[in-house]
């Protein structure tokens, strides 16, 4: 059976608060993974593993994706914007051509990308 | 170039205005077979549709299993380009087709799209009407009882298993029998039907050859039937998806025309292939198989479809919507379990046998297991006047034929027993793609019913029948055939000259 990375990021997640060493679990978990051949997937569990640890300390994954890196000043805006206990994901997707995508933990999302305003305005106009 | 087209998108662009606001969003966790599983989106609807973000383009698809933390959907179109970790996002909207009267003549794909190469089908989109492929069925309330025939033009279903506008007849038989000629000798009539509204024919072809379906459109525009036919494919090389959801769009269809007051006819060929295509869909989506692998909901499945066709009341408008399904067997096994399911989901069944077909009697209906259990209160008076005897002769002519063998040792009576049921085997047999009007039916059934084609040899038959038909329509078409089709009725005055004109016509070609 190949696990899903939900499964990977729980079962992690769980295994760190059992108060055992975090170091071993850790060697032993990517020992785990590389073992079911799903070191691939490690992106994403990690991803998910975050999620899972700022949704549960009372915060909210922010992931900005923009379509250039974004400056140093404007990264400070940004995190102005969110709270202390929220984690700030970058990504940089030169797909959406210009602008900025902001979505919260990967369930809502604010499109403020050229590339959304010309699908739109096509699904429109069509 | 076209300057207007430019003109309209110069004044779109100028006039667009993009509102941005918190939209739900999901990721592809699991894509195969053209079943994808989604995180996120908690809002989602059962049946709504959700767009896939992909690097070919958005690809949509269809929210099925709400579980916890995931939705099950099924890829609308190629699967090819979904990835796992491609964005999803809710539309709001669940599934539904376009429709207004421009599809009719159009041949349309499951998700309504024209695939006939004649262009969009509405210019303008705000003149359709949205139709969502799931629908309440209409209320006890809200129907009537099926009182208006629907003439097939195949004589032995018009008289001895009519069929009523609103009813639901299942034709059901093993492979090459001719199902699917009998439902397009049904949309075939509708051109001749005179007195009565016309009917808006829907075939819905459900994974079927392409080939296929191409011989049966062109059949239908060479006989000039796509003026009020739409045709719904989704052949064999569609995904199942599109498949499972072909008889939705067609019954969607269907109600519109219903709802707007008209008559309308779907054909769903076939539910066994659209059965299967559900089979998959729901193995795929994990969900538990039952007897022969189906589902649990199977019945549900074709229950709630054929329920939807219904004749509706004056305060409904008083439209109907009539369903032909159709069912295949795997040799003549009537007792499996989609064709169980669907006998006793319709209100009767045509049933045809490939001994029959092979036997030469074509179309092959096997008239002592064949019933409508409705349609007899829709039947016209004139051809349940003419075809009352015809079960009971051909019943009688069915139990005496193992006699057959020993002609010579019978009674007279026994042999003219035989010979009338031999007679009226011949009469019904008809060759496919050539309906008969009712008023026309009704004048050879006559004549064959009352004794006038006793003198003749079963080879003589259909010479007769042609010849006497020729003769009535050049002759007779005033004093006895527009009566018959005006008062739905023969009166003892058209008797008489429907006799007198049968015995004239005999002493010509004596």
């Amino acid at each position: 059976m190949r696990y899903s990375p939900e499964l990977y990021a729980r079962s992690l997640y769980e295994s760190l608060g059992d108060l055992l060493d975090p170091k071993l679990i850790i060697k032993n978990f990517w020992l785990t993974v590389k073992k079911n051949g799903d070191e691939s997937r490690i992106d994403n569990i990690v991803r998910l593993f975050e999620s899972l640890v700022v949704k549960n300390s009372g915060g909210k994954v922010i992931q900005i994706e923009t379509a250039r890196p974004i400056s140093v000043s404007m990264e400070g805006k940004i995190k102005k914007l969110f709270g202390n206990k929220d984690i700030i994901q970058k990504k940089v997707n030169s797909k959406l051509v210009a602008g900025i995508r902001i979505e919260i933990d990967n369930e809502k999302e604010l499109d403020f990308s050229l590339a959304a305003k010309f699908r739109k305005m096509f699904s429109k106009t069509v | 170039m076209n300057y207007d087209i430019v003109e309209k998108l110069k004044r779109d662009i100028a006039g667009f205005k993009a509102s941005t606001e918190f939209e739900a969003v999901g990721r592809v966790v699991e894509a195969s077979d053209g079943i994808a599983r989604v995180s996120g989106l908690n809002e989602a609807l059962s049946q709504e549709l959700i767009l896939i973000e992909t690097e070919k383009g958005d690809i949509p698809a269809v929210a099925f299993n709400l579980e916890q933390g995931f939705i099950g959907s099924v890829i609308l179109g190629e699967s090819d380009g979904v990835r796992t970790g491609d964005r999803v996002k809710s539309t709001g909207k669940v599934l539904s087709v376009l429709v207004g009267d421009q599809v009719i003549g159009r041949v349309l794909s499951a998700l309504g799209e024209p695939i006939d190469g004649k262009g969009v089908v509405f210019e303008n989109p705000a003149e359709a009407s949205s139709y969502t492929f799931e629908k309440a069925a209409p209320s006890v309330l809200s129907r009537e009882s099926v009182r208006t025939p629907l003439h097939t033009g195949v004589k032995s279903v018009d008289a001895m298993i009519p069929i009523g506008r609103g009813q639901r007849e299942l034709i059901i038989g093993d492979r090459q029998t001719g199902k699917t000629a009998i439902a397009l000798d049904t949309i075939l009539n509708q051109k001749k039907e005179s007195g009565k509204s016309k009917v808006i024919c829907i075939y819905v072809a459900i994974g079927q050859k392409s080939s296929k379906i191409a011989k049966i459109v062109k059949m239908l525009e060479d006989n000039g039937a796509m003026d009020y036919t739409i045709v719904v494919s989704a052949s064999a090389s569609d995904p199942a998806a599109l498949q499972y959801l072909a008889p939705f769009a067609g019954c969607a269809i269907g109600e519109y025309f219903r709802d707007k007051g008209q008559d309308a006819l779907v054909i769903y060929d076939d539910l066994s292939k659209h059965a299967d295509a559900y089979r998959q869909l729901s193995l795929l989506l994990r969900r538990p198989p039952g007897r022969e692998a189906y589902p649990g909901d199977i019945f549900y499945l074709h229950a709630r479809l054929l329920e939807r066709a219904a004749k509706l009341d004056k305060a409904g408008g008083g439209g109907s919507l009539t369903a032909l399904p159709i069912i295949e067997t795997k040799l003549g096994d009537v007792s499996a379990y989609v064709p169980t399911n669907v006998i006793s989901i319709t209100d009767g069944q045509i049933y045809l046998e490939s001994s029959l077909f092979f036997r030469g009697v074509r179309p092959a209906i096997n008239v002592g297991l064949s019933v409508s259990r409705v349609g007899s209160a829709a039947q016209t008076k004139a051809m349940k006047k003419v075809a009352g005897k015809l079960r009971l002769d051909l019943a009688q002519f069915r139990e005496l034929q193992a006699f057959l063998q020993f002609a010579s040792d019978l009674d007279e009576a026994t042999k003219q027993k035989i010979k009338r049921g031999e007679l009226l085997t011949e009469i019904l047999k008809q060759v496919d793609g050539a309906p008969m009007n009712f008023e026309r039916q009704v004048l050879v059934l006559y004549a064959a019913l009352n004794g006038f084609l006793d003198d003749l040899t079963p080879l003589e038959v259909k010479d007769f029948e042609k010849k006497f038909v020729d003769y009535m329509e050049s002759l007779h078409i005033d004093d006895v055939m527009n009566p018959i089709v005006t008062t739905g009725a023969i009166g003892d005055e058209t008797e008489l000259k429907l006799k007198s004109a049968i015995q004239d016509f005999k002493n010509l070609n004596k």
